[in-house]
């Protein structure tokens, strides 16, 4: 690779990026040189070979022979006729229309991001990381037709990936941070493009020609490639934006490839696009079982923590109760639910009919949360400073005031960790509740096992894994906030 | 100035093991703002003492009396309300501001808002802390000598008659104990409150104590000013107690005032050299001590080292160090006479106005009594 590596005027040595100081002789460098340096290390080897490798894999169907054949729809030789003759039907159904609109937009992101974003440079680039993904790129393009496990594990280690790039991007500057929202908003509009707009002819036809979906892609793909190799060579004033670059366009496809192909065209959030009513229905019940279990949880469980600490004696007793709940199987108590808030409601009235559906499911749960909520509130309390609280003592604060002006401010961090934990948890228990009529995302996964559908199976345990990792981060969040100004400060030193 | 506060025959038995006395029979008065120290070994029952007197412990017999109230009679919180309360490991409340912390007592006290800004400001003020700059920052951004001094205003903030205080300088290094004992010492002459200090330190109780209560496993063994406990210890144990360099220690309490003699060698710096000869053979000694014409001190004659071609005291005027305010105590005195050839110590008023000189024999009549 020929790169550009800026030398200082004066004692030619070499500088780091768009410093206005040579660390060297530590004179104010105003013109900086470049001295152009072939270098050809093992990662670049390895990069070509297998982008040669993704390159054959890519076009292997129109090999051997089909490459100009009029039978193959996507051979060149077909596409280049029909472009002639303005057949717009076929460029539609075939995403051609896409890939006109994907070649100049990609390539003025990365136009943008290699030479304009001039805060893009320095990163020291994760070559290894680089190498797995056009592996693992290259497996996956091999097993998409096998489809299953291989595609969703790729899926999630790039959508990985994808934010770590993001985030790569966001560090570095106002361009950087431009570029990183127009990529991220670019994968997001063709998610929205096939969901709602050009995929309706196109996947009628999807069963026929299984590479016509992506093929559009690949192609600007390919051209955007050529391009950005060209401004890459130069322009480039350091290795690490080639890698960049590179690794910018090899994830686009592999993002396309894994995350939007079988997330879309067959996968589950297919399955929430055509159940978008019903997913925010289940979405409300999960949330309002797992809430209300909440509030009773941390109405009864913090309570209970504040006075096992007053009452050693007690401590170990509940202590020693909410562990053995929590070690229930969740099938189990609902199962012990069911007879006990039956005979309750008998003797009640015998109508209300609690004894199956939301009552025992949010009943369950908090019983599950006490143990996370008492343990956590007990350990908060205790690990309260006693000289501190014997100062408040001496001073003549009441047991009451001690608990509000000190111990449970100190405490409340520590106890919204156990909410969280509970939270987390009652996310996943309430997943269970779906088969004692409660409702709730777990529905999904019941009647998708019940009647063979994978992807409803799956769609109900993403919508699940994204509500407890939402939850969790906006729980994290106030933990944040809840905590006191005074613990967060860092210790004086002295 | 009336009793204050007064300890009668108090005594402690914790349940169990045996029953033993933590503290037997403890009697004490204390006089309206006088600080008595509680000291003694580890496991005396000093903090058991003091601890009773705000009933963080009870009492198990006798009666402690603030003010002629007798506290089993008084409602405990209001009790501990008005008793400052300042310990070792400061306790201030991590989660609250150092305004909020001062705070703590005047809301409880539910006084109005102004005069809790107020009284914050000024004990901010007398503890040496800009209240500006301290009043919205937290305990963890403070040093531990910052944070003490915050324990100190805390425990001052109710305006109560009465302080304890256990070890309030425990765990900080000496050289910031030091200058925060100085430093309390001086806000206690400005505040005048009756304290209860508990040390283990026999030097800290000496110099921050107006009385010494010494205590042994429980009981009182001697209870009296530093100055009688250094000169007369009661027994054996006061007198290992206080250790075999007491007479030294008692150095600590007296000024340098006390044991200077009021008649040293001056001589105006505007008089002749003549005049100055005619001094050292009229009072036949080696050194004079020049000072200007409104008695400040300026620097010392030596008889030995005047120069030949001086006219007036002036030209042959050495500058000096050795001098210490009336102020100081003796033993700074002692070891300032010993690190100058002269064999004497000049002492100065803050003016620097020659008041007097001080030689170890003076020092070693003052020890006399």
């Amino acid at each position: 690779m020929m790169i550009k590596i800026p030398i200082c005027p004066e004692c030619k040595k070499e500088l780091p990026l768009n410093s206005t100081r040579c660390h060297h002789c530590s004179k104010s460098v105003s013109a900086v040189k470049f001295r152009s340096v072939f270098s050809w290390n093992w990662a670049d080897r390895a990069f070509l070979l297998f982008s040669v490798l993704i390159f054959v894999s890519f076009f292997m169907p129109w090999f051997p022979g089909k490459f100009l054949s009029r039978e193959n729809p996507l051979s060149p030789l077909n596409l280049l006729l029909h472009l002639v003759d303005l057949d717009v039907e076929f460029l539609v159904s075939y995403d051609v229309l896409r890939m006109v609109l994907i070649v100049p937009l990609f390539s003025f992101l990365l136009f943008l991001m290699v030479y304009l974003g001039d805060g893009l440079k320095t990163t020291p680039f994760p070559g290894i990381f680089l190498i797995v993904c056009i592996l693992v790129s290259v497996f996956t393009f091999i097993f998409q037709t096998l489809g299953g496990v291989f595609q969703w594990g790729a899926a999630f280690l790039f959508s990985g990936g994808f934010l770590y790039y993001l985030q790569q991007c966001y560090k570095k500057g106002t361009l950087g941070r431009i570029s990183s929202y127009l990529l991220f908003i670019f994968i997001l509009a063709s998610i929205f493009l096939y969901l709602f707009d050009l995929s309706i002819k196109f996947y009628a036809r999807l069963d026929l020609i299984i590479l016509g979906e992506t093929w559009g892609f690949f192609m600007a793909w390919t051209v955007s490639c050529l391009l950005v190799l060209l401004a890459v060579l130069y322009h480039m004033r350091s290795i690490e934006d080639f890698w960049m670059v590179i690794f910018a366009l090899g994830f686009s496809v592999i993002a396309y490839s894994t995350l939007v192909h079988p997330f879309f065209v067959s996968g589950p959030l297919k399955f929430f696009a055509d159940n978008l009513h019903e997913t925010f229905v289940q979405l409300a019940a999960h949330i309002r079982i797992v809430g209300i279990a909440l509030i009773i949880a941390i109405a009864t469980g913090v309570p209970v923590g504040i006075y096992i600490t007053r009452h050693p004696g007690a401590a170990g007793i509940v202590l020693y109760i909410s562990s053995i709940l929590i070690t229930i199987p969740s099938i189990a108590m609902f199962g012990f639910m069911m007879p006990i808030l039956s005979t309750i409601d008998n003797a009640w009235d015998g109508v209300s009919g609690i004894g199956i559906g939301v009552v025992p499911a949010v009943v369950a749960l908090s019983l599950y949360s006490l143990l996370p909520i008492v343990r956590n509130t007990y350990i908060a309390l205790k690990s309260v400073d006693p000289a501190t609280i014997e100062a408040g003592k001496g001073m003549g604060m009441t047991n009451f005031q001690l608990l509000i002006q000190l111990q449970l401010p100190l405490s409340a961090p520590i106890i919204m960790a156990g909410v969280r934990t509970a939270v987390v948890m009652g996310i996943a228990i309430a997943a269970i509740a779906a088969y004692i009529g409660a409702g709730g995302l777990g529905l999904f996964v019941s009647e998708g096992l019940q009647m063979s559908t994978n992807n409803s199976v799956i769609a109900g345990a993403i919508a699940m894994s994204l509500l407890a990792i939402v939850a969790d981060i906006f729980l994290a969040k106030a933990e944040d906030w809840i905590t006191p100004t005074g613990l967060k400060i860092k210790q004086a030193t002295e | 100035m009336g009793t204050m506060l007064s300890l009668q025959k108090v005594t402690k038995i914790y349940p169990g093991a045996g029953h033993i006395k933590a503290v037997d029979e403890l009697s004490f008065d204390l006089e309206e703002g006088e600080i008595c120290t509680l000291v003694g070994p580890s496991g005396c029952g000093k903090t058991t003492a003091m601890k009773m007197i705000n009933r963080l412990i009870s009492i198990t017999s006798g009666k402690i009396i603030i003010d002629g109230k007798d506290i089993s009679r008084l409602n405990t919180i209001e009790l501990r309300r008005s008793i400052g309360y300042v310990i070792q490991n400061i306790g201030l409340f991590p989660n609250m501001t150092i305004g909020e912390n001062i705070a703590i007592i005047p809301k409880l006290l539910k006084w109005d808002r102004a005069k809790i800004d107020e009284k914050v400001q000024r004990l901010l003020e007398i503890v040496n802390l800009d209240p500006d700059e301290y009043k919205d920052r937290y305990p963890k951004e403070l040093s531990g000598g910052q944070q003490q001094r915050i324990g100190v205003a805390r425990g001052m903030a109710g305006d109560p008659p009465i302080m304890l205080m256990d070890e309030p300088f425990g765990a900080i290094d000496p050289i910031n104990r030091e200058h925060l004992q100085n430093e309390f010492l001086k806000i206690q002459e400005k505040v005048k409150k009756t304290i209860v200090f508990v040390t283990h330190d026999i030097d800290e109780a000496i110099k921050m104590g107006d009385k010494i209560c010494l205590l042994r496993d429980g009981h009182l063994v001697q209870f009296a000013s530093p100055e009688e406990m250094l000169t007369h210890p009661k027994n054996d144990f006061v007198a290992d107690f206080a250790g075999g360099d007491r007479t030294l220690k008692r150095l600590n309490l007296f000024t340098v005032k006390r044991a200077m003699k009021d008649n040293p060698p001056i001589i105006n710096q505007d008089e002749t050299i003549e005049t100055a000869r005619n001094l050292f053979s009229e009072i036949n000694t080696r050194y004079l001590i020049a000072v200007n014409s409104e008695g400040r001190l300026t620097g010392m004659i030596d008889k030995q080292d005047i120069p030949g071609k001086a006219l007036l005291v002036k030209d042959a005027v050495a500058p000096t160090n050795a001098w210490l305010t009336s102020q100081s105590s003796l033993k700074d005195g002692l070891s300032e006479i010993f690190s100058h050839d002269y064999g004497f110590l000049i002492v100065v008023d803050d003016a620097k106005k020659v008041l007097g000189w001080l030689h170890t024999e003076d020092i070693k009549e003052t020890l006399k009594g």
